[in-house]
């Protein structure tokens, strides 16, 4: 154990005698308090919680911000800051009295409400760091919850106002919207959602406590989610009439605080202007937009769910492939736009016009490549994990994933035989095994087609161009995409392709989702014939 | 939907580069947003494609901000104004089309946006003069050259075509 304290410019997060002493701090906190003394304890809970807050800030914030390059080291402090919040909330669940005598003085009131606000904050906080530390969730977390806030509202302290400190900042709330922020994050967490992100999402959900409240009654305006706080094991979920249920959220409100913190962004302003989050790349703030809008979206729409994920009985082999070339080249080699008859492409014109010479298809995979793509032989074994209608897990040595970046295209072949599946890395997690990293994948495409596409342009020998379709479910064409390199992309080029028996000129369109080097577009179809 | 507001696009140089990091990642295609917005028909193509993939919300957000840019940009609140109409939203379409009104006064559409509003909030005095019969406008597709259904669907059927001879090995 190193004897650096921290904030120092040491590389790395590392435990030190100084984070010991924080834990020794915090167990003989919980062996001194008076717990008859209510009012007394929260203090001394709530002024151990700002001096932790103040020693971890740049623990938290360093390990936040060192995204996926991280070492063994640096997962021990994160999960040690896990541990910590978990321990504070213990102590703080034990000096919750439960009940409030009748005739207790409103003023006396206000202090006992502030322990319940404390537990009910704490327990949100362990959670949460427990899922960027990809700890295992704990499961009686939400029976907590429930526990604390039934018997806040049993003592008349559910809406009372207080003001909690967080990250140095005074935020006025009450335990239930406190409880609904906990029981968001819970719900927000379970999918694809990364630890910068998560943390961004904390600071908004304290900005929205004023959002934050629950009706008996189903919301009759607008779709809502619903809490049943007699089954521990279930948090918010979607109403569905019918559904046993006491406690009601409306999903308008939740709505309107996203489009008010869009609106921040308009106006140049990082919302909520104050957090850990305020130093994040502008991409995880409008990811999380993106994030919310979608899981909102899946909560308006009333018959749709989230794909069900089935897991793998027996872990299984399957034929992985990372980046852009290696998948045009080695995984779509057989799957072209010209069906499966025509097993290889070589020598085959794809489009009206000259058959590329060698020479000028070496020109045009060159500059598509730039520097960005690097080809990478696809490492065995990889393990696929679950599958989903959506998505995928694999399982991979975690020095070989060190390798592999988020929002990389990945190509999966489930079944010999059968074709590739076409994805995007969305997450990577280095939980309890360390030597293993599970690698979240994103399905575009069950049956991606690898094109070879022809720059229309005035030079005398035209350049091929790599493009991957992915076609768009819905039938009138105008959601199918193309992947192409980022420096195909800029040229903004026209492009003719052969698909199937016709022959078609193309634009690129929006880009729908993109990664390092390369662009899914929209098509925009100029020519068929 | 915020209702628009002209003092949302920040004069700040600070504010204005967030602002424009903001668009440049939430809007994929925008990497110079201070000009893509003014580029009415470039912001009308790309707000239908968001359409297309049934991201209105994200298409009203992008038409916001090219407004906020400029705001003479006639097309786009007769998108915005569609866009409310067809979600059903009467606060949002009255906020638009007073704004609309008040900005083009002697605008041909404003016979037809009467005759929307007449249509979703049956007895709001606004409309009562409007007439009732009306034919449904099409100002959230840009001009034809540029988007052509058949042509969309033709290369839609070879991609199917040829995934399902792929799928089916």
């Amino acid at each position: 154990m190193s004897s650096h304290p921290p904030g120092t410019n040491q590389p790395g997060l590392q435990l030190t005698r100084y984070h010991s002493g924080m834990a020794d701090k915090h167990s003989a906190l919980e062996q001194s308090l008076n717990k008859a003394n209510v009012a007394e304890s929260e203090q001394a809970v709530s002024k151990a919680l700002r001096e932790f807050e103040e020693f971890s800030r740049n623990d938290r914030e360093r390990f936040l911000l060192g995204g996926l390059a991280q070492t063994g080291s640096d997962q021990a402090v994160c999960e040690w800051i896990a541990a910590r919040y978990d321990h504070l909330g213990r102590i703080s669940r034990a000096i919750v009295p439960y009940e409030i005598a009748p005739g207790t003085a409103d003023k006396d009131k206000v202090g006992m409400a502030r322990t319940w606000a404390l537990a009910v904050m704490l327990t949100g906080h362990a959670s949460k760091w427990r899922k960027i530390a990809g700890l295992r969730g704990d499961t009686a977390v939400r029976g907590r919850l429930h526990k604390l806030f039934v018997t806040a509202m049993m003592a008349g302290v559910d809406a009372t106002i207080l003001d909690v400190m967080v990250d140095r900042r005074s935020i006025e709330t009450t335990v239930e919207a406190l409880y609904v922020r906990a029981l968001l994050l819970e719900r927000f967490a379970s999918g694809n959602l990364p630890p910068k992100r998560l943390e961004i999402l904390d600071s908004w959900l304290m900005t929205w406590m004023g959002a934050l409240w629950l009706s008996r009654e189903p919301v009759i305006d607008g779709p809502s989610l619903a809490i049943n706080t007699r089954n521990p094991t279930v948090g918010l979920t979607r109403f569905v009439p019918g559904d046993r249920a006491d406690f009601f959220l409306g999903l308008r409100p939740l709505r309107r605080q996203l489009e008010r913190a869009a609106a921040d962004f308009h106006r140049g302003i990082i919302f909520p202007g104050w957090g850990i989050g305020l130093s994040f790349r502008m991409e995880e703030h409008v990811s999380l937009i993106d994030f919310l809008e979608r899981e909102f979206a899946l909560i308006e729409s009333s018959g749709a769910q989230k794909s069900k994920r089935f897991s793998i009985g027996n872990v299984s082999d399957v034929s992985v492939i990372f980046g852009f070339n290696d998948i045009y080249a080695r995984a779509l080699q057989n799957q072209s736009t010209m069906g499966s008859s025509s097993v290889s492409e070589r020598g085959a014109v794809n489009a009206p016009g000259d058959a590329l010479s060698g020479a000028a298809a070496r020109r045009a995979s060159l500059s598509e490549t730039g520097g960005f793509v690097q080809p990478r032989v696809g490492r065995q074994p990889i393990n696929l994990l679950d599958i989903s209608e959506s998505g995928l897990g694999l399982e991979m040595d975690t020095e070989e994933a060190s390798f592999v970046e988020v929002e990389e295209l990945v190509a999966v072949r489930i079944e010999a035989g059968k074709p590739y599946v076409l994805g995007v890395v969305v997450r990577k997690t280095s939980a309890h095994q360390r030597s293993v990293t599970t690698v979240g994948v994103k399905v575009l495409s069950k049956v991606p087609l690898r094109a070879t596409l022809e720059m229309l342009n005035d030079r005398l020998v035209r350049q091929s161009v790599k493009g991957i379709f992915v076609a768009g479910k819905a039938e009138h064409g105008f959601a199918d995409s193309i992947i192409v390199t980022d420096a195909i992309y800029k040229t903004n080029p026209t492009l003719s392709v052969m698909v199937a028996s016709g022959v078609f000129h193309l634009r690129l369109g929006r880009v729908r989702q993109q990664g390092p080097g390369w662009k899914m577009a929209a098509v925009e179809v100029r020519v068929a014939h | 939907m915020p209702i628009l507001d002209e003092s949302v696009a920040p004069a700040d140089a600070n504010a204005r580069r967030l602002r424009e990091r903001y668009i440049a990642a939430r809007f994929l295609q925008f990497p110079q947003p201070a000009q893509a917005l003014k580029n009415t028909a470039n912001v009308m193509r790309w707000a239908r494609q968001l359409m297309d993939d049934d991201q209105s919300r994200q298409a009203a957000e992008l038409l916001q901000l090219a407004l906020e840019e400029d705001l003479t940009q006639q097309s786009l609140w007769l998108f915005l104004i569609e866009l409310a109409w067809l979600g059903n939203d009467p606060g949002t379409f009255i906020e638009l089309s007073e704004n609309f009104r008040a900005r083009f006064p002697r605008a041909e559409t404003l016979v037809t946006i009467d005759s929307m509003g007449k249509k979703l909030l049956p007895g709001d005095p606004r409309y009562a003069e409007a007439d009732k019969e009306f034919i449904v406008p099409d100002w959230s597709t840009p001009e034809s050259e540029l988007r052509d259904e058949l042509r969309q669907q033709r290369l839609h059927i070879a991609l199917v075509e040829a995934m399902a001879s792929h799928a089916s090995r």
